[in-house]
């Protein structure tokens, strides 16, 4: 939220600076404003003064713009400085000369002087307002100095309207005057100013020419310089407390106090919501501005219009606003206060009596008054602002319209009934004929209702009621019908009318709801970040009519479009740039907006607590079709949805990146410990049987030396296992094996594994079942080969010797089955899972043959990258069995013999 | 055969290596020069003409490979190459380049001169005219390969026209590794190279006539992801 206090950490900040002037803190640059109550004071004069100064210092310091007051004192202190070129923006007919933002940004200065916060830009310039310029000096870290007069502010503006008569269009934030860290007032006597302007020595603007007399009275002057004495006095208390408070002391806020403003369509909501501001200064409370939006009224766009703007004004004037829909607004009112724990409500005097059937509730005030309970209720009178609401000639078209309808339904009705008259129908067949033809009006809205109502009676007193074609009623009996007739037509028209317009905005609600409903159930199911861009800009599209693109940024922070047709969208080197605006000062640009209003889209930041992951640009297809308020925070609440998923989608990313990351960690940790004691072991045999032969070769005897060369032997053939085993295991675990499958007989890579564990197997006997469907098997032969080494040696590792080891081969249509089976003692119960998890060695077991707990793991990740599966249990005659199933990867290939053999005949 | 004169060159970055290498030759009678780089080692094959050459593929300014193929553009001798297991891919490319056989890293003494001794009489046989031996009698298995017979204890064994070009094919190099692309290439020609099931299949087939176990071969070795050897 905006609040024109500043918060503690501006203050922090502020202090912070001006403890140290001559040392720069933090990335903002620092604003200095010169304050003064009128044109005229000096406040350009003061600036350049201090400018000259701080060069003669050896600041870099640049004229970024000057107001062109045509002086000598004025103009000769510019010599000397250096002068940013001014842009030139043609407009109607003549050149405007502006300030060069882009000039300033590349120059990038120490300080930038620009003259007239207040300013607007011309047309087509990226800001609106030229102190949108001054905040992004500021946020690239670029000192500015400027000026501005009292009557500029947003809170103070329609107070110096009130004394001067003469109402300032061109506004600054107050928030501006927070974040200066220095105000300086530039002051002179209201005397002394006159005389001035006597001498010609004021600059007035060409467009403020014809107020300047009732501006330039004594009195007025008078009144304005105590407002800007004021305002000057209340900042420089606020630095004296945080002076006292000390800088590092955090600043406690009364916080106790909430306000709420009530904001409707009239034009004095705008002075209600100033009032409500400086109130909620006063009290140091955060406030807040509603609008009740009673579903059963529909308004006019340019009521509509209105509404957007008051509420806008309390955003700019640091408000949150919300917009509520209830038919009954004192009702919606304090329930939303109870809700928000507001104390305070501030509504505006009703300035006049409210047609009755726009408000149904004749007395908000007076209902809020009563019903408000532990809430103080504050009245304040609202003055009319002058407002410049474009014509809406479409919408008169469409009224016309409703007339026409209205009338239609009368004629058809007349006809109807004056055909039914004619074959002798009563009176009461006529009216009811009428009263259908005032339903249908009903349906046109109140207006029509209550005319057509009105016409009814009257058409049926002149065509159907004696004497016929003239008003006069001779009958006194239909005086009853008539009043009945009016009564009946305009309740059930108006109830129809009433019903017609709560559906309206219930289906428009409704419609709102779904989409957003629709947009979050769908992004909530998705993790691929494309896969939510293209539902987000689909959705989106759907729901605002428009076209929606949303750009992602690259490693280098450049914003494009990921997916998205950009053939339907205005892709011009300024809309991208706009665009990059956006994502790099995480604010809203572009069409409907006050910066770069000329973009051919809307530009919102997609923001998500990690900050602005991309941005969101909707081109409507309909001109006007994103500006209305409620749409826009429609869009808003899209946008951030959709951040939000954008942001799930990284973080999901990120998550898997190091669950990755930490198994790969895991497995580092837990094979450095393999290898500080599993590698150790036959080391340390090694090496002491080494050691004993080198230093005592000639005292040992010969079966002596034999045993310890067989030591060594033996243990380096255990460490070259060990290693084999562990080098497989980080390559199978680390993703990036290729394994290479090839058609093998099945029989061979028994036979092969066989040959190579000879040795070992010397002290069993081998038994080996193949089945005589099995040939071939699709498999990466050395990977299995390791597979059935580790199974084979586990067997004569945990059986006694001259038993018998079962080395089997089952196969299917679907791929190979192979088996180890053993006569040990089996698995201990429950371990018949465990066994294939790294590092997991089997309990019970004599230490001396203790394995790695790697061998199995590999076997398993082996079957794994084969798409294969491997399982342990006991037999059930006693021993253990651990079978793998390698699924064929592809159809086995035809092999006819006699072909082969013919094609080389 | 005396080992005495012959020379054989290590080209081997690893001292402890080296050592046992020139420890085991020196005993058997070799003459060993050492080099420890794959320049080094180029080097003194030109120089001084070893009779076999041992090749660590895992030099470090040089791929092994690339070795080979620069001896092979002048020189015969025979190359035995020491890797590691887990390297089929560079073995085969070692021997398809033209290395005569390999080592897998750990190895024992006696796996060591067996390769080096087939090796050296695989290349005194080249050198004296290839046709000497025409009957090769392992165990009590004889094969002819002139008149295209196999016995097995003086019966007779049916072979097919492939079996018995594949059988021919391992028995000129007995004792060596013959890999999967040099069997078909000699049995099936160019174009079948990219079958190596065909060889799979086949080897099976004449394990069930030769072997006594097809299941635990003796005579057809499988050099597990390189080839197939003959065993003497």
């Amino acid at each position: 939220m905006i609040d024109s206090r500043p918060t503690p950490e501006q203050m922090l900040h502020r202090a912070r600076a001006e403890a140290t002037d001559t040392e720069r803190e933090g990335d903002r640059g620092r604003l200095k404003l010169f304050f003064g109550y009128a044109a005229g004071v000096g406040k350009t004069y003061a600036m350049l003064q201090a400018a000259r100064q701080l060069r003669a210092d050896g600041k870099d310091i640049v004229a970024g713009y000057v107001e062109p007051h045509g002086r000598v004192e004025t103009e000769s202190l510019l010599d000397g400085l250096e002068q940013l070129p001014l842009l030139e923006v043609p407009y109607r007919g003549t050149v405007l000369h502006e300030f060069d933002l882009d000039a300033a940004l590349a120059r990038k200065p120490e300080i930038v002087l620009v003259d007239e916060l207040a300013h607007s830009n011309a047309p087509g310039m990226r800001h609106v307002k030229r102190w949108q310029d001054v905040e992004e000096l500021l946020a690239v870290g670029i000192d500015v100095f400027s000026t501005v007069n009292v009557q500029h502010v947003e809170s103070l503006n329609d107070v110096v309207a009130e004394i001067s008569g003469v109402a300032v269009r061109e506004t600054i934030p107050d928030r501006l005057l927070a974040i200066a860290s220095d105000i300086v007032l530039v002051d002179i006597t209201p005397e002394e100013l006159l005389e001035r302007l006597k001498q010609g020595k004021v600059y007035v603007p060409q467009q403020a020419a014809r107020a300047i007399d009732r501006f330039f009275r004594r009195e007025n002057l008078v009144a304005l310089r105590e407002i800007a004495l004021r305002q000057t006095a209340e900042r420089v208390h606020e630095d004296v407390e945080i002076a006292r408070r000390g800088v590092a002391a955090s600043v406690p806020w009364p916080t106790n106090d909430r306000l709420l403003v009530c904001v409707g369509p009239s034009p004095s909501s705008a002075k209600v919501v100033r009032s409500a501001k400086r109130l909620a200064d006063r009290l140091g409370a955060p406030w807040i501005a509603v609008h009740v939006q009673p579903s059963s009224i529909t308004l006019d766009p340019s009521q509509e219009e209105q509404i957007h703007r008051h509420l806008l004004l309390a955003e700019r004037l640091g408000a949150e606003v919300a917009k509520l829909v209830g038919d009954n607004i004192s009702t919606a009112l304090l329930q939303f206060a109870d809700r928000r724990n507001v104390t305070k409500i501030v509504i505006g005097k009703p300035d006049r009596p409210a047609s009755w059937w726009r408000y149904p509730s004749p007395s908000v005030v007076d209902r809020l008054i009563e019903r408000s309970g532990s809430i103080d209720v504050l009245i304040v009178r609202g003055v009319d602002e002058p407002t410049s609401v474009p014509s809406q000639p479409a919408a008169a078209y469409v009224g016309w319209l409703k007339w026409l309808a209205a009338a239609a339904a009368l004629a058809v009705a007349t006809l109807i009934a004056w055909a039914f008259h004619a074959v002798g129908a009563t009176e009461s067949t006529s009216v009811m004929i009428y009263l259908l033809a005032v339903l249908f009006a009903g349906r046109l809205g109140t207006g029509p209702a209550i005319v057509s109502s009105a016409m009814a009676v009257l058409l049926f007193d002149v065509f159907f009621t004696q004497p016929y074609y003239s008003i006069t009623v001779h009958d006194s009996h239909h005086l009853v019908t008539f009043a009945v007739m009016l009564a009946v037509g305009m309740i059930t028209s108006t109830l129809t009318a009433r019903a017609r317009r709560q559906a309206d905005v219930a289906q428009n609600n409704e419609r709102r709801t779904e989409a957003l409903y629709q947009l979050t159930r769908r992004l909530a199911g998705i993790i691929d970040r494309r896969q939510v861009v293209e539902d987000a800009e689909r959705a989106i599209a759907e729901v605002f009519n428009a076209h929606a693109i949303i750009f992602l940024p690259n490693e280098r922070g450049k914003i494009l479009p990921l997916v998205g047709d950009l053939t339907r969208f205005a892709a011009s080197a300024s809309e991208f740039a706009a665009a990059q605006w956006v994502f790099d000062h995480a604010q809203a640009a572009g069409l409907g907006t006050d910066t770069l209003p000329g973009a051919g889209a809307l530009y919102l930041p997609l923001t998500a607590p990690s900050g602005v992951l991309g941005v969101l640009a909707v081109q409507p297809a309909a001109a006007n079709g994103v500006r209305s308020f409620s749409d826009r925070h429609l869009l808003e609440t899209f946008a951030s949805h959709v951040g939000l998923a954008l942001e799930r989608s990284q973080l999901s990313e990120q998550a898997q990146k190091s669950r990755v990351e930490a198994e790969t960690e895991k497995l580092r940790n837990s094979l450095l410990s393999a290898v500080s004691h599993d590698i150790r072991t036959p080391l340390a045999g090694i090496a002491g049987a080494g050691s004993s032969l080198a230093a005592s070769f000639d005292s040992l005897d010969r079966a002596t030396r034999y045993e310890l060369l067989a030591t060594i032997n033996d243990e380096s053939e255990r460490l070259t296992q060990l290693v084999e085993n562990l080098l497989h295991m980080t390559r199978l675990s680390s993703g990036k094996v290729i394994i290479d499958r090839q058609w093998h007989p099945v029989e061979d890579i028994i036979g092969s594994t066989l040959g190579r564990m000879e040795r070992h197997l010397a002290g069993h006997l081998v038994d080996i079942h193949i089945d005589e469907t099995v040939q071939l098997g699709h498999f990466d032969a050395v990977l299995i080969e390791q597979m059935l080494v580790n199974l084979i040696d586990n067997a004569i590792k945990y059986s006694p010797s001259e038993t018998t080891i079962e080395v089997a081969a089952h196969g299917s249509a679907s791929g190979v089955e192979l088996s180890v089976s053993d006569r040990g003692k089996g698995f201990m119960p429950g371990d018949e899972r465990r066994v294939f998890d790294l590092f997991y060695r089997g309990a019970g077991v004599k230490s001396d043959r203790r394995g790695t707990g790697i061998g199995l793991a590999i076997c398993s990740a082996i079957a794994d990258v084969h798409g294969g599966s491997i399982e342990a249990h006991n037999r059930p005659e006693g021993g253990a069995v651990v079978c793998a199933f390698l699924p064929h990867g592809e159809k086995p290939p035809k092999i006819s013999e006699q072909a082969l053999e013919q094609a080389t005949q | 055969m005396s080992s005495s004169e012959h020379l054989v060159a290590v080209i081997e970055d690893e001292a402890p290596i080296r050592r046992f290498l020139k420890a085991s030759l020196s005993v058997e009678g070799f003459r060993v020069v050492e080099a420890t780089t794959a320049t080094e080692g180029l080097r003194i094959v030109t120089q001084q003409l070893p009779a076999l050459i041992l090749l660590d593929l895992g030099l470090p300014d040089m791929d092994g490979t690339e070795v080979i193929r620069q001896v092979r553009e002048w020189s015969a001798a025979p190359i035995v190459v020491i890797s590691a297991r887990g390297e089929e891919a560079s073995k085969i490319a070692a021997l398809d380049a033209g290395a005569d056989d390999y080592l897998t890293k750990p190895f024992g003494v006696g796996e060591l001169l067996a390769r080096i001794r087939v090796a050296l009489r695989h290349a005194s046989r080249r050198s004296s005219d290839g046709a000497a031996d025409p009957i090769l009698q392992l165990g009590d298995i004889s094969i002819d390969l002139a008149g295209r017979v196999v016995t097995k204890k003086e019966v007779e064994i049916k072979l097919t026209k492939i079996e018995f070009d594949l059988l021919a094919a391992l028995a000129r190099n007995a004792g060596k590794v013959v890999t999967h692309r040099q069997l078909l290439k000699e049995v099936w020609g160019p174009h079948a190279v990219h079958e190596p099931h065909y060889v799979r299949v086949f080897m099976a087939n004449l394990r069930k006539k030769l072997e006594a176990n097809p299941s635990r071969p003796v005579l057809l070795i499988t050099e597990q992801g390189v080839g197939y050897r003959l065993r003497e």
